[in-house]
């Protein structure tokens, strides 16, 4: 079938092929991104729960290392900003593919109509 | 026809990324499944060692060394556990504050887990509803 299609429009939906695979990517990264959010709330509300002088541990690579509350809360607000400007550039990167699918749909769809007519 | 080949192609196509996604959301929902069951595990353990080494005695352990085999030790104190808290923090804490801490961490992935049950039964009814619909396209009569 993509044999009789024109060259252009083969092009087309193999971008549009692309595209889509591209939106499935970036939407798993959203929800994994999504998911350290919620575990980081979790943990900062548990870190906040302790008492100020508490003992605390955080795992470097194969190292746990003695820390303290004060200490470790800020480091997990840092994270959370960092995911938070990592889940909106994610954002911004499906809104611009969405749309160009949306675009190249609609394009092919014309393509293909003009054909059948 | 040609009309009704094209609902039923995007039908397929929607099914398929419901089915997609329930897939996806059953993998998550197992692994939240594993977390809860091994807070049930560290609290029965946690317990057992606060029992086996009450008043004053020393708990005689075996710590795992690999592939089956062990060593002989000692718990010098099974009151002072060290938590996981997420997010690569852990805690030191009281057996009862840890037992405390798994619990709550508990009812936190049971809630999740209800959350994720609701969304599944979604994805499950929308694929059915676009069975029924798919059926009713194909209906002799209906093309």
């Amino acid at each position: 079938m993509s044999a009789e299609l024109p060259p252009q429009v083969q092009n087309q939906i193999a971008q549009l092929q692309q595209i889509q695979q591209q939106i499935q990517a970036l939407s798993m990264q959203k929800s994994q991104i999504e998911a350290m959010q919620k575990e980081s709330k979790m943990a900062l509300e548990e870190l906040e729960r302790l008492a100020d002088d508490a003992i605390v541990y955080r795992n470097v690579g194969e190292l746990v290392i003695k820390t303290s509350k004060g200490e470790s809360i800020t480091k997990l607000k840092d994270r959370e900003e960092t995911l938070s400007l990592r889940l909106q550039s994610i954002t911004r990167q499906e809104e611009r593919l969405t749309s160009r699918f949306k675009q190249l749909q609609e394009q092919i769809q014309q393509a293909l109509g003009t054909r059948a007519e | 026809m040609a009309g009704v080949s094209e609902d039923i192609r995007n039908l397929a196509a929607r099914h398929q990324e419901f089915q997609r996604q329930a897939e996806a959301l059953r993998q998550q929902m197992n692994m939240v499944q594993a977390s809860i069951t091994s807070c049930d595990q560290t609290i029965i353990t946690i317990n057992e060692l606060k029992t086996a080494s009450a008043e004053g005695k020393i708990a005689e352990t075996m710590v795992p060394v690999g592939f089956g085999s062990f060593v002989h030790a000692e718990i010098k104190n099974a009151d002072k556990v060290i938590v996981d808290l997420g997010s690569g923090f852990s805690a030191e804490k009281t057996a009862d504050e840890a037992i405390e801490t798994l619990n709550r961490r508990k009812e936190q992935l049971t809630k999740i887990l209800e959350q994720m049950n609701t969304s599944l039964t979604n994805y499950l009814q929308g694929m059915q509803a676009l069975e029924t619909e798919a059926a009713k396209l194909q209906q002799p009569g209906q093309a």
